[in-house]
C-alpha cells in the first residue's frame, strides 16, 4: 500500500499493467524502491530537529543578502562618468586644464574602473574610490601635456579591467568577453580621445579626412554598448562613455549609411534579444546623431538607452518615445531627407518588433524592485514625462510634448483611481449582499 | 476520546514554519516599492484610452504620444500600426507634430478633410478612414472613431468652432462603432492599406 501511495501510474503507462491485479485483487509486485532525492525536502518540525536558539534557524532560512558594495560601487561610477559627461557637453569650466578629449578618456576610464574593481575590504575600498576620483583629475591633466602619460594610465585601466574581468569566476558570460572586451575598451578611450582631438566641445567638427577614426569610435562605441548590456551590473555604466564616444564620431561617417547601420541594428537586436531594449535605443541614438537637425533626439534616445539598462523588459522602449517625438517633429517639420526617414522608418520597426515580443509572451509583472533601482526609476518617469526640461540633451522644442504627457498620465492616473474604487464598491456591495 | 472541535489549531505546516521564522509572509525578500502587483494590464490599457482620449479632446501633446496611447490602448499589433501611421499622416499634412498646432491650423485654415491641395485632403480622408474600419475591440472604437473624427475636422478656439469639433467627433464615434458592428473581417487589412495610402499622399502633397 505504501508502494501506491508512494507512486502513482502516469498518463504514459498502459492501462493494460495496472498496480492492482483486478482478478484476484492482490497486490501487485513491490516496484523497486525509489532513489531517494538528493536535495533535501523541508520537514514538519519535531522537537528533536529544530534547532536550539531561534536566530539561528532565521539565518539558516533567510536568502542570501545582496551585494550593497557592489551596487553602491556601480552608482559611485556612474555619478561619477554621468558628471564628466555634463560637464563635456554644457562645456562647464573646470577647475583645471581639461578638454574634451580628456575629459572624454577621463569618463571612459572612470567607468572602466566602475566596471572592474568590486571592493570588498575597507583597503580595496579606499583605493578604489581614491583612483575613481584620481584618473580622472590625472588623465584631464595630462590630457593638456603629457600624451604619454595619458596612454599609460589608460593603458593600466585597460589592463586593470582584463585581470578583474577574467578573475571573476562565477561569470562566465563576462570571462568570455572579457579578453575581447577589456582592449577594446581600452582602444576606445583612446580613439574618443584622437575624434574629439583639440576640440573645445562636443559641437567642434572632426578634423578633416577623420572617416576612418570616426569608424574605429563608432566601432569602439558598440564595444563598450555590448559590454555594457551583456556584462555584469556592474559594467552598466560602460553605456555612458559608449555612447559619449558614438555621439561624438557617428557625424563624421556617410549619414545614410550610418542611419542604415543604426536602424538595422536596432531591428535586429530587438529581434534577437526583447527584453534588453536599451541596446536597440542606443543604435537609434547613434543612427539620429547622423542627422544635424536631430541632436536633440539622438541625446533623448542615448539618455533612454543607458536608464533602460537597468531594467530588462520590452516595455523600456517606452522611454524612447520623447526621442521618437524628436524625431517625428524633425521629419514633419523639415524637407524629407535620406537620413532621417531611414532612422525614422528604423524605430517604427523597432517599436513594431518589441510591440510583437510584448503581445505574442508572457513577461513578469515587475510588481517588486529593489531599493537600489528607484533612482534610475525616478529618472525614467522624469524622461518620459518631462523630457523637455531635459536642456542638457539640445535645444528645447518638446513644450508640448511635457504638456500633453501631463495630461495623459493625469488622465491615466484618474482612470485607474476610477477603476479602484468602482471594484472596491463592488466588493462592498457583495459583502453586503451576502451577509 | 472525543473528535476534535473546530476551535483546535491545526498543526503547522513547513511553509508556515518557515514563514514564521521570516516574520512575514511569501515573497516578501525584497523591498515593495511599487504597489503594481494588483494593476492589470487591461487597466493600463484602459487608462491608456482614457489618457488618448483626453489629448485628442484637448489638442494637447504631441502625434507620437497619441499614437503610442492608442496603440497600447488597442493592445493589438494591425489597430496599432494603423493608429501610428493614421497620425503620421496628420502630422505629414500639416508639417507638425504638435496636436496644438494641427488644431490651432485648422481653426485659422478650416478643417482637414475640406483644405486643399487635393491630395492632402484626401490624406485625411483616407486617414480617417483607415481609424474608423480598423474595428478596434470594445469601446477602443470609440476612441478612434473620436481621433479619425478630429484629424479630419478638428479646429478649436472659438465656440462655433468647439461644437463643429463636438459634432465631428460624435460622428467619427457613431461611424467607427458601426464599422465595428458590422464591416466584415477583411476591413482591417484595407484599413491597414489605408493608413500607408494616408501616409504616402500626405507625402506627394
Amino acid at each position: 500500500m505504501k508502494s501506491l501511495l508512494r507512486r502513482r501510474p502516469s498518463i504514459d503507462e498502459s492501462p493494460a499493467a495496472p498496480a492492482f491485479d483486478p482478478v484476484e485483487l492482490q497486490p501487485a509486485p513491490e516496484p523497486a524502491p525509489e532513489p531517494k532525492p538528493k536535495t533535501k525536502a523541508i520537514r514538519a518540525p519535531k522537537s528533536k530537529r529544530t534547532p536550539k536558539s531561534k536566530p539561528a534557524r532565521v539565518a539558516a532560512i533567510r536568502p542570501a543578502p545582496a551585494a550593497p558594495v557592489a551596487w553602491a560601487w556601480v552608482g559611485a561610477a556612474s555619478v561619477v562618468t554621468a558628471g564628466w559627461v555634463a560637464a563635456t557637453l554644457g562645456g562647464w569650466d573646470l577647475p583645471f586644464d581639461a578638454t574634451a578629449r580628456g575629459t572624454a578618456a577621463a569618463s571612459a576610464a572612470s567607468a572602466l574602473v566602475g566596471a572592474s574593481f568590486r571592493p570588498s575590504t575597507r583597503w580595496t575600498t579606499v583605493i578604489a574610490v581614491a583612483t575613481l576620483v584620481v584618473l580622472p583629475l590625472g588623465l584631464a591633466q595630462a590630457d593638456g601635456g603629457s600624451a604619454p602619460l595619458l596612454v599609460a594610465t589608460l593603458g593600466i585601466a585597460a589592463a586593470a579591467e582584463l585581470v578583474t574581468g577574467l578573475r571573476k569566476a562565477d561569470e562566465r558570460r563576462w570571462n568570455r568577453l572579457a579578453p575581447v572586451l577589456a582592449p577594446a575598451a581600452g582602444v576606445a578611450c583612446l580613439i574618443g580621445g584622437i575624434v574629439v582631438d583639440g576640440g573645445d566641445g562636443l559641437s567642434r567638427p572632426l578634423p578633416s579626412g577623420g572617416t576612418l577614426a570616426a569608424l574605429l569610435g563608432v566601432a569602439a562605441a558598440a564595444l563598450l554598448l555590448l559590454a555594457a548590456t551583456l556584462g555584469p551590473d556592474r559594467a552598466r555604466p560602460l553605456a555612458v562613455p559608449g555612447l559619449l564616444i558614438g555621439l561624438v564620431a557617428a557625424p563624421g561617417l556617410p549619414d545614410l549609411a550610418m542611419a542604415g547601420a543604426g536602424a538595422a541594428a536596432a531591428v535586429v537586436w530587438a529581434y534577437r534579444a526583447p527584453t534588453r531594449p536599451a541596446l536597440s535605443l542606443a543604435a537609434l541614438a547613434l543612427a539620429a546623431a547622423t542627422v544635424p537637425a536631430a541632436g536633440q533626439a539622438a541625446h533623448l534616445l542615448a539618455a533612454a538607452a543607458v536608464l533602460g539598462l537597468a531594467f530588462a523588459h520590452p516595455a523600456i522602449l517606452l522611454l524612447g518615445v520623447p526621442g521618437a517625438a524628436g524625431l517625428a517633429s524633425v521629419l514633419a517639420g523639415n524637407e524629407i531627407d535620406g537620413p532621417i526617414v531611414v532612422v525614422v522608418v528604423g524605430a517604427a520597426a523597432t517599436a513594431l518588433v518589441l510591440s510583437k515580443a510584448i503581445e505574442t509572451r508572457t513577461w513578469p509583472t515587475p510588481d517588486r524592485l529593489g531599493p537600489q533601482l528607484l533612482p534610475a526609476l525616478a529618472l525614467a518617469v522624469w524622461l518620459a514625462l518631462c523630457p523637455g526640461t531635459w536642456g542638457w540633451t539640445g535645444a528645447g522644442g518638446l513644450g508640448t510634448y511635457d504638456r500633453g504627457a501631463l495630461v495623459a498620465a493625469a488622465a491615466l492616473l484618474l482612470a485607474l483611481v476610477g477603476s479602484r474604487a468602482r471594484s472596491l464598491a463592488q466588493a462592498t456591495t457583495s459583502r453586503r449582499a451576502s451577509r | 476520546m472525543e473528535p476534535p472541535g473546530p476551535d483546535l489549531r491545526r498543526r503547522p505546516t513547513p511553509g508556515d514554519v518557515q514563514l514564521t521564522a521570516r516574520k512575514g509572509r511569501a515573497g516578501n525578500r525584497s523591498l515593495r516599492v511599487l504597489p503594481l502587483s494588483g494593476v492589470s494590464s487591461e487597466e493600463l490599457r484602459r487608462g491608456a484610452g482614457v489618457g488618448a482620449a483626453a489629448l485628442a479632446l484637448s489638442s494637447s501633446g504631441e502625434v507620437v504620444l497619441l499614437a503610442v496611447l492608442l496603440g497600447a490602448a488597442a493592445g493589438e499589433l494591425i489597430t496599432g500600426a494603423v493608429a501610428v501611421l493614421a497620425t503620421a499622416a496628420a502630422a505629414l499634412r500639416w508639417g507638425t507634430t504638435s496636436l496644438d498646432a494641427i488644431a490651432g491650423a485648422q481653426t485659422v485654415l478650416g478643417p482637414a478633410a475640406a483644405v486643399g491641395p487635393m491630395a492632402a485632403a484626401a490624406s485625411t480622408w483616407v486617414a480617417a478612414a483607415a481609424l474608423i474600419l480598423v474595428k478596434a475591440r470594445g469601446l477602443n472604437a470609440v476612441l478612434f472613431g473620436l481621433t479619425a473624427g478630429l484629424i479630419a475636422v478638428g479646429p478649436a478656439g472659438a465656440l462655433d468652432h468647439v461644437a463643429v469639433r463636438v459634432v465631428a467627433a460624435v460622428i467619427g464615434a457613431g461611424l467607427a462603432l458601426a464599422a465595428q458592428r458590422w464591416a466584415p473581417a477583411a476591413a482591417r487589412p484595407v484599413a491597414l492599406g489605408l493608413a500607408t495610402a494616408a501616409v504616402v499622399l500626405a507625402v506627394a502633397a
